[in-house]
């Protein structure tokens, strides 16, 4: 954490808008120079994973836009993620997931199987504590 | 020297935003910071970075912008799942608990927020006074508003917890 907090001001922008290259070019240099191993596939995960946030982003814009909601297309995730995986784990993968997100330590060993109202009740909190997430870090700062 | 912040967040240009995103990244990966990692902290810090600049030059109201940052939320979450989700089943309780604790808490927990709120410090101070009040003000805003969205939120964290509870000692 200390050392994510310091590398922040680095002064990374100034020196890549002196060196000419282009960002990909540059990040791959630049990671090259700090020693980061497999710098180009370091530099290929950043773009991959920037470009899957965006379209999940886009999805669920055009799912709203089409009368869903953030439910409904989480729902979609969750459906399609664990197509193939047994409900009960399912469940209490989903329990701990969610858990986490609130940075709470429910047990879960009696966590209902990803099934039926149980997977609806399962998305919906998988929802709220999304919305407590991304809100959380501006409702306890005295901000 | 800060063109490139100036052109994203003054002159909203996507394509400087992705860049900054891109960047940002690249500088948080440490030796026990992965790319992945990196690219959640640097979306999250530098989205509420922008949506704190665009409430503070009175572009687009708080509730919008909200909505706006739980959907972004919502994108890395689901992006997360499709990623871990069938791996977390697989480890099954104990060790999924463990995994979630390495893989998800750094992304998503609190210490995450000091580098948020890192990342909005550097992107004022690159724009100049004017960024860094124009970010302040609107974070106040958006906390101001959050804080009514979060209090609902948190009764339903917690009626989640006696639920839990409930089932496992009836």
């Amino acid at each position: 954490m200390q050392n994510q907090l310091k590398s922040i001001d680095s002064g990374i922008l100034e020196v890549y808008q002196q060196s000419g290259l282009t960002v990909d070019e540059f990040i791959i240099s630049y990671l090259r120079d700090r020693g980061i191993e497999n710098p180009e596939k370091v530099a290929a995960v950043i773009n991959s994973s920037f470009k899957k946030i965006d379209k999940n982003y886009e999805e669920l814009k055009k799912c709203k836009a089409q009368g869903g909601n953030r439910q409904s297309f989480l729902r979609q995730i969750c459906d399609k993620t664990f197509k193939n995986t047994n409900e009960q784990k399912t469940g209490e993968a989903l329990s701990i997931l969610i858990s986490g997100l609130n940075n709470s330590d429910n047990q879960t060993a009696a966590a209902p199987a990803y099934e039926g109202l149980d997977a609806i009740n399962y998305v919906n909190k998988l929802d709220e504590a999304i919305k407590n997430n991304a809100l959380s870090g501006y409702a306890k700062e005295n901000r | 020297m800060s063109n490139l912040v100036n052109q994203a967040f003054e002159h909203n240009d996507p394509q400087a935003f992705d860049d900054l995103r891109k960047l940002m990244a690249a500088d948080l990966i440490t030796d026990d910071t992965g790319a992945d990692e990196a690219v959640f902290l640097a979306d999250k810090g530098l989205c509420e970075a922008k949506s704190a600049y665009d409430i503070g030059n009175g572009n687009g109201s708080e509730q919008d912008i909200i909505e706006d940052l739980i959907d972004r939320e919502a994108a890395r979450v689901s992006v997360w799942v499709q990623e871990n989700g069938a791996e977390l089943v697989e480890k099954g309780c104990t060790a999924a608990g463990v995994f979630v604790g390495m893989k998800l808490t750094p992304i998503f927990g609190p210490k995450a927020v000091a580098v948020c709120t890192k990342i909005g410090e550097f992107v004022g101070k690159k724009i100049g006074a004017i960024g860094t009040k124009l970010i302040d003000e609107g974070t106040r805003k958006i906390a101001s508003y959050a804080k009514t969205l979060y209090n609902k939120a948190k009764t339903a964290v917690v009626e989640f917890a006696k639920e839990t509870l409930s089932k496992l000692f009836g």
